[in-house]
């Protein structure tokens, strides 16, 4: 009897082996970095610094925030809708402007959903590259079809690919808008498997944390009942981005 | 009882993983050979679930008159069975769009195909495209159409009769499209 359940744990370590660690083993590991950016001090005063950037909301309560950029996109968007909603989860969707004027099914039910719309600009160049007057256009024409999707003007920007300057970031606030980045991010558009994702994800979270995932990812939305089971059995409750600033400093 | 550990039985602790690797190894690396395989020979999948991707294209490429589907999407998230299809709006072969009704008919087509013939799919989600040239070598695709279209709703419009294409594709919420699409 010992013998043969030797075999049985013997074999299922094997087979484990084989399914989940063996997948993550073959992805490098994350290049360890910083969670928040250097110039980005951790005290609860300069979340918001000079240009209103947020990485993560220093707090002791275990609330995180799921957010989601690009898209909408036709076909992946209502699966990973079906997802949240079947988890009581509700995100942030930093969508692109043009997207969403050609989809605009699926920015309605982004926002039925409760979900929260961020800007993501018009276009998704990269925006450090464009003249000052090209990324102002780029913000304002993306602000301008997301928030008559929400009925009301959206004050939340990321930009695309994460990339920024000064100027940037100086424009966006003088629009008005929060620049929102993150300080978990399993780098989903690189291919990796729904395990490394989950694992990735886990390692980074903290609480007041901000989650970057992307919306045309079909293995995101394999790993995302997982990541959002596991991170509930970890204590934290899901929240959007604006309800993370809301409950700053408790 | 207490079984003493002899070298047999402590050897055979490792054969039973090591065979399962061996045997395992092998299947695991044809499966994604094969997968490899189905996305090279066969674009107009996306290649998330192909063996449904691939019923779906060809339902799908021979309902339509002029078999312009370019690429079918699909995948179960949790037990939601999803489904896109991309279609070209510009007519094959020839240089000219296809204009908002025709739009309408293709589309109309292709949501009833995917429902009809695919039960298990509770979304189909259609759209439309054509190509922009960026330059001499490159050229993507533009969105001029797309419409998300619900299985509840479906099996509403389905009993009823004599449904114009534009009623039917319209009462699946809002549909895009563009401007520089041919009234008729």
């Amino acid at each position: 009897m010992i013998r043969a359940w030797s075999f049985a744990l013997a074999a299922a370590a094997s087979v484990a082996m084989l399914a989940g660690p063996s997948a993550g083993a073959a992805q490098p590991a994350p290049k360890s970095r910083p969670l928040v950016a250097p110039h980005a001090v951790q005290a609860w005063q300069s979340i918001y610094d000079a240009d209103d950037q947020i990485w993560h909301v220093p707090m002791t309560r275990h609330l995180i925030a799921l957010t989601f950029d690009d898209g909408p996109y036709p076909f992946y968007t209502p699966l990973l809708l079906h997802v949240l909603e079947r988890s009581h989860v509700a995100a942030t969707f930093f969508c692109v402007g043009r997207s969403a004027q050609q989809f605009p099914e699926l920015m309605d039910r982004i926002v039925a959903s409760g979900d929260e719309i961020g800007n993501h600009t018009f276009n998704h160049y990269k925006l450090n590259g464009l003249s000052d007057e090209q990324i102002a256009e780029q913000i304002m024409e993306g602000g301008a079809i997301l928030s008559t999707f929400v009925g009301r003007p959206i004050d939340l920007f990321r930009p695309p690919h994460g990339r920024y300057d000064k100027r940037v970031l100086e424009i966006a606030s003088a629009m008005g808008y929060r620049t929102v980045f993150w300080n978990d991010s399993p780098e989903d558009t690189k291919n990796i498997s729904p395990t490394l994702e989950v694992q990735r994800v886990l390692s980074q979270a903290r609480p007041g944390g901000i989650v970057l995932l992307h919306s045309g990812q079909y293995r995101t939305i394999e790993a995302l009942p997982v990541i959002i089971d596991k991170l509930r059995a970890q204590g934290y409750s899901f929240v959007t981005v604006d309800q993370l600033l809301a409950s700053g400093a408790l | 009882m207490k079984t003493a550990l002899t070298p047999v039985r402590t050897a055979s602790w490792f054969l039973l993983p090591l065979t399962l690797v061996l045997c395992t190894a092998p299947s695991l690396a044809l499966a994604h050979a094969h997968v490899v395989e189905v996305m090279r020979i066969q674009p107009w999948v996306e290649g998330v679930d192909p063996v449904l991707e691939n019923a779906l294209f060809e339902a799908t490429y021979r309902a339509l008159p002029e078999h312009n589907v370019l690429k079918v999407y699909a995948f179960a998230a949790g037990g939601y069975e999803s489904a896109g299809i991309r279609f070209s709006a510009r007519v094959p072969h020839q240089a000219r769009d296809l204009t908002a009704p025709e739009i309408a008919h293709e589309a109309a087509i292709l949501i009833r195909t995917a429902f009809g013939d695919f039960p298990a799919v509770e979304e189909v989600d259609v759209w439309g495209t054509i190509p922009v040239s960026l330059s001499q070598t490159k050229a993507i695709e533009s969105t001029v159409f797309s419409v998300s279209a619900d299985r509840d709703t479906y099996e509403q419009l389905v009993r009823q009769r004599a449904l114009s294409d534009e009623f039917f594709v319209g009462a699946f919420g809002r549909v895009w499209i563009a401007p520089q699409v041919p009234p008729r």
